[in-house]
C-alpha cells in the first residue's frame, strides 16, 4: 500500500483517504486495544479515541517510520490513558513497590490460538496485564515502562515476573475454559 | 528482542490477532475530525454581527447626536441674531455690526465668542463715550470761557459759540478730527465784528485750546481703541477657554471594541504552558504511577466590547470609566464526555473534593475554556507628545470584573479526568490594564488605537497553594468617542 498516498490525503481532508487508511488499520489496532482492556467495549472506546489522535497529528508524521508502527504506538497510550481515566480499572492498577519476585526461565509451548492467547493474557489483574503487553508484545523495557507509567524500574520487573509466571501456569495446566469463558465479545 | 522463547511465541501471535470494529466507531471518528471547519462560518457569521450590531448603534447615537447639536446651534444663532439687531439702533457702527453679522454666518464657536465680545465691545464704546462727553463738556467749558473773554472785550462773540457747538458736535460724533481748522477759519471770518489784537488772541487761544482738547480727545480715542482692540483679542481667549473648560467639564461618552488573545499565565512574565500543574507527591506517602499530567493549556480568542464615560482633567490628561464585558478563553485537550458522576479532587489542592455529575477522559479533541466578565474599569490617559495632529496617548489602570460564567475545565490528576466547577474560581478579579494609542479625528469624533495588555493580579483560582495562575489579554484597542458639540 502507498502509505504515502494515503497521508497526502487525509492532510488534505479528504474523506476518502481517512476512510482507507481507517479500514487498513483498524482490525489490527483494535487487537492491540483489545489486550490492555477488558470488554470489546472499552476496545472500541480506546480505537475511536486512538484513530481521533492519529488523524489531527498526522502532520507529525514524519514518514521515515512504519506508519503502523507509529499508530500502534498512539494505540497503546490511548489505552494506558484510557485505564488511568476509567475507575473501573483504577484498584487493579495499582502498583504495589516490591523488588522480591519470582524468578522463572519456563519457556512453555503455546498451543493455544491467537484469541485463546489474548483472552488469558486479558485475564491477568490490570496492572500485570499492562506491563505484560508493554513488555512482552510491545518489547518496552523496565525503565521505558517505569516512565510510562510513572513507577520504579523494579516495580516494572517485578510485575512482570508475576504476570508471566501467573500466565505460565494457566498456559501449562491448560485450565483455559475455566479461567476464560468464551473468547470474543462480553 | 526478546532472548527468551516465550516471548517472542506471544509476540508472534498477537501480532496476528484482529478484530472487526463496529461500524460506530468510523462514524464516530469521521464526525470528529471534521467538525472543525463546520464551526468556523457559525464564528464568523456571529462575529462579523456583533461588529454590525456595534457599527450600527454608534452611527445611530452619532447621528442622533449631530441632530440635537444642529437644533440648539440653530436656537443660539438665531438668538445671536436677534441680539445684534436689537444693538443695530444703538453704539455699534454699522461696520462693526456688519462685521458680527458677517462672522455670525462662519460657525457656532465663532458667534458665542462674536456675540460676548459683542458685548464686550457695546460696553467698551459706552465707557468711551462717556468719556468724550466728560471731555466734550471741559471743551465747552474752555471755549465757553474764551468766548465769554470775547464777548466781554468785543461782544461779538456769537459765531465762536456757533462754531464751538458745531466743534463740539462734531467731536461727539467723532467724524471730524481737524474742526480746529474750521474753527480758525470761521474766527478769522469775524474780522469785521472783534477788533484785530482781540480777534488774534481769541483766535490763538481758541485755536491753540482747541488743538489740545482735540489732541487729547484723538489720544484718548486711539489709546480707547487699542484697548477695546486688546480687550477684545483678550476677550476672545478668556471666551475659547470659558468654552473649552465648559466642553471639558462635561463627559464624553465612547464605545470599545477590543479583539485579541488571551492566556493563563502562571505569574507575570512567567509564562504558564500547564494551567493545571500539579501538586508533586510526596516520596513514599502517596501510591506511586497514579498521578497523571493534564493537557497543555493554549491561549484562545479574547474580546471586550464596553461603554465608557471620559472626562477631560487638564490639556493632556483625561479620566475614563464604564462597564465592559470581556471574554477571555483557552483550549486544552480532553475526550469524550462520561455522563456518570464522581467524587474529584483538585490539581492544585488535594484536600479540595468535590462531587461532579460528568468528567471528561483525556483524548485529543479541543475543548475552550470561556470565561465571562463584567468588568469596571478606572483609567487615566495621559497624551505623550506635544503634537496635535495625532496625539499618541497611554492609558494606564485598573479594573474591577466579575466573573459571570464559565466552563473551564479543572484537572483531576488522581483520577486523570476533567471537570466543571466554577465555585473553585476567584469570581471577582482585579486587573491592570495599559494601552498606548493614536487618537485619530474621526468625523469630528475621535477614534483611539493601539495595543492594550492586561493583567489579571488576582489569582485565578481560589486556595491555590504554590500554584498562581492569572488572566492575561493582549489585543488591539478601538475606542470611538463621542465629542459634545
Amino acid at each position: 500500500m502507498d502509505y504515502i498516498r494515503l497521508v497526502n490525503g487525509c492532510l488534505k481532508k479528504e474523506t476518502s483517504a481517512q476512510r482507507e487508511l481507517y479500514a487498513h488499520f483498524a482490525g489490527t489496532m483494535l487487537g492491540v486495544c483489545y489486550r490492555y482492556t477488558k470488554s470489546m467495549s472499552d476496545a472500541e472506546d480506546v480505537l475511536q479515541e486512538g484513530f481521533i489522535k492519529v488523524f489531527k497529528n498526522l502532520h507529525q508524521f514524519k514518514g521515515s517510520g512504519e506508519l503502523g508502527a507509529w499508530i500502534r504506538k498512539i494505540m497503546v497510550n490511548t489505552a494506558i490513558n484510557y485505564l488511568k481515566s476509567q475507575r473501573n480499572y483504577q484498584y487493579d492498577l495499582s502498583y504495589i513497590e516490591n523488588s522480591l519476585h519470582p524468578v522463572s526461565d519456563d519457556n512453555p509451548e503455546i498451543m493455544l490460538s491467537t484469541k485463546e492467547l489474548a483472552e488469558l493474557i486479558r485475564q491477568l489483574p490490570t496492572g500485570y496485564q499492562t506491563i505484560f503487553n508493554l513488555h512482552a508484545v510491545e518489547g518496552y523495557t523496565h525503565v521505558e515502562i517505569g516512565n510510562i507509567l510513572g513507577i520504579n524500574e523494579g516495580t516494572s520487573r517485578s510485575q512482570y515476573a508475576r504476570a508471566r509466571a501467573l500466565l505460565i501456569s494457566w498456559i501449562e495446566k491448560n485450565d483455559i475454559e475455566n479461567k476464560t469463558g468464551i473468547y470474543a465479545r462480553k | 528482542m526478546h532472548e527468551n522463547e516465550f516471548e517472542k511465541r506471544v509476540q508472534q501471535k498477537m501480532e496476528e490477532l484482529q478484530f472487526a470494529p463496529s461500524d460506530a466507531v468510523w462514524k464516530n471518528v469521521d464526525k470528529e475530525i471534521n467538525k472543525k471547519e463546520k464551526r468556523r462560518p457559525v464564528f464568523w457569521l456571529f462575529f462579523f454581527l456583533g461588529l454590525m450590531l456595534l457599527g450600527g448603534g454608534v452611527y445611530f447615537i452619532t447621528n442622533n447626536k449631530t441632530k440635537k447639536v444642529e437644533q440648539l446651534n440653530g436656537l443660539k444663532s438665531d438668538e445671536v441674531a436677534d441680539k445684534l439687531d436689537a444693538d443695530k439702533n444703538e453704539t455699534i457702527t454699522k461696520d462693526e455690526k456688519k462685521g458680527m453679522l458677517d462672522k455670525k454666518k462662519e460657525n457656532d464657536k465663532a458667534k458665542k465668542v462674536e456675540k460676548l465680545n459683542g458685548l464686550k465691545a457695546e460696553k467698551k464704546v459706552e465707557e468711551l463715550n462717556q468719556l468724550k462727553r466728560k471731555n466734550f463738556v471741559e471743551s465747552n467749558k474752555a471755549a465757553n470761557s474764551i468766548a465769554v473773554k470775547a464777548s466781554k472785550s468785543k461782544s461779538s462773540n456769537e459765531k465762536t459759540r456757533n462754531i464751538n457747538v458745531e466743534k463740539n458736535e462734531l467731536d461727539e460724533n467723532g467724524l471730524k478730527k481737524n474742526n480746529n481748522e474750521n474753527v480758525a477759519t470761521k474766527n478769522s471770518a469775524e474780522e469785521n465784528v472783534v477788533t484785530k489784537e482781540t480777534k488774534k488772541d481769541i483766535q490763538d487761544s481758541s485755536v491753540n485750546k482747541t488743538e489740545t482738547i482735540v489732541q487729547d480727545n484723538k489720544k484718548n480715542i486711539v489709546a480707547d481703541n487699542k484697548t477695546v482692540l486688546a480687550d477684545s483679542s483678550n476677550d476672545k481667549k478668556i471666551a475659547r477657554n470659558n468654552i473649552k473648560a465648559i466642553k471639558s467639564s462635561s463627559w464624553k461618552i465612547g464605545f470599545h471594541f477590543d479583539p485579541g488573545v488571551s492566556t493563563i499565565e502562571r505569574s507575570l512574565f512567567k509564562s504558564g504552558n500547564n494551567s493545571y500543574a500539579l501538586n508533586t507527591p510526596t516520596s513514599g506517602t502517596t501510591t506511586p504511577g497514579v498521578y497523571s499530567s493534564p493537557s497543555k493549556t493554549e491561549a484562545g480568542f479574547s474580546a471586550l466590547v464596553g461603554i465608557s464615560l471620559n472626562k477631560t482633567l487638564s490639556k493632556h490628561l483625561f479620566f475614563s470609566t464604564g462597564i465592559n464585558y470581556h471574554y477571555y478563553s483557552t483550549s486544552v485537550s480532553t475526550g469524550r464526555f462520561v455522563d456518570s458522576g464522581a467524587n474529584v479532587s483538585s490539581s492544585y489542592n488535594s484536600s479540595i473534593t468535590s462531587q461532579v455529575n460528568g468528567y471528561y477522559v483525556p483524548g485529543q479533541n479541543k475543548y475552550v475554556n470561556a470565561y465571562h466578565f463584567l468588568e469596571l474599569p478606572l483609567l487615566i490617559n495621559l497624551q505623550i507628545n506635544k503634537g496635535d495632529k495625532i496625539p499618541i496617548m497611554w492609558e494606564a489602570g485598573v479594573s474591577v470584573s466579575y466573573l459571570i460564567s464559565s466552563n473551564a475545565l479543572h484537572f483531576d490528576p488522581l483520577k486523570n479526568i476533567y471537570y466543571k466547577n466554577i465555585d473553585l474560581f476567584n469570581r471577582t478579579q482585579m486587573n491592570a490594564i495599559t494601552s498606548l494609542m493614536a487618537d485619530l479625528h474621526v468625523n469630528k469624533n475621535e477614534l483611539l488605537v493601539g495595543p492594550e495588555i492586561q493583567y489579571g493580579f488576582t489569582r485565578l483560582l481560589k486556595n491555590s497553594t504554590g500554584n498562581t495562575q492569572h488572566l492575561f489579554y493582549a489585543g488591539i484597542k478601538f475606542s470611538y468617542i463621542l465629542n459634545k458639540k
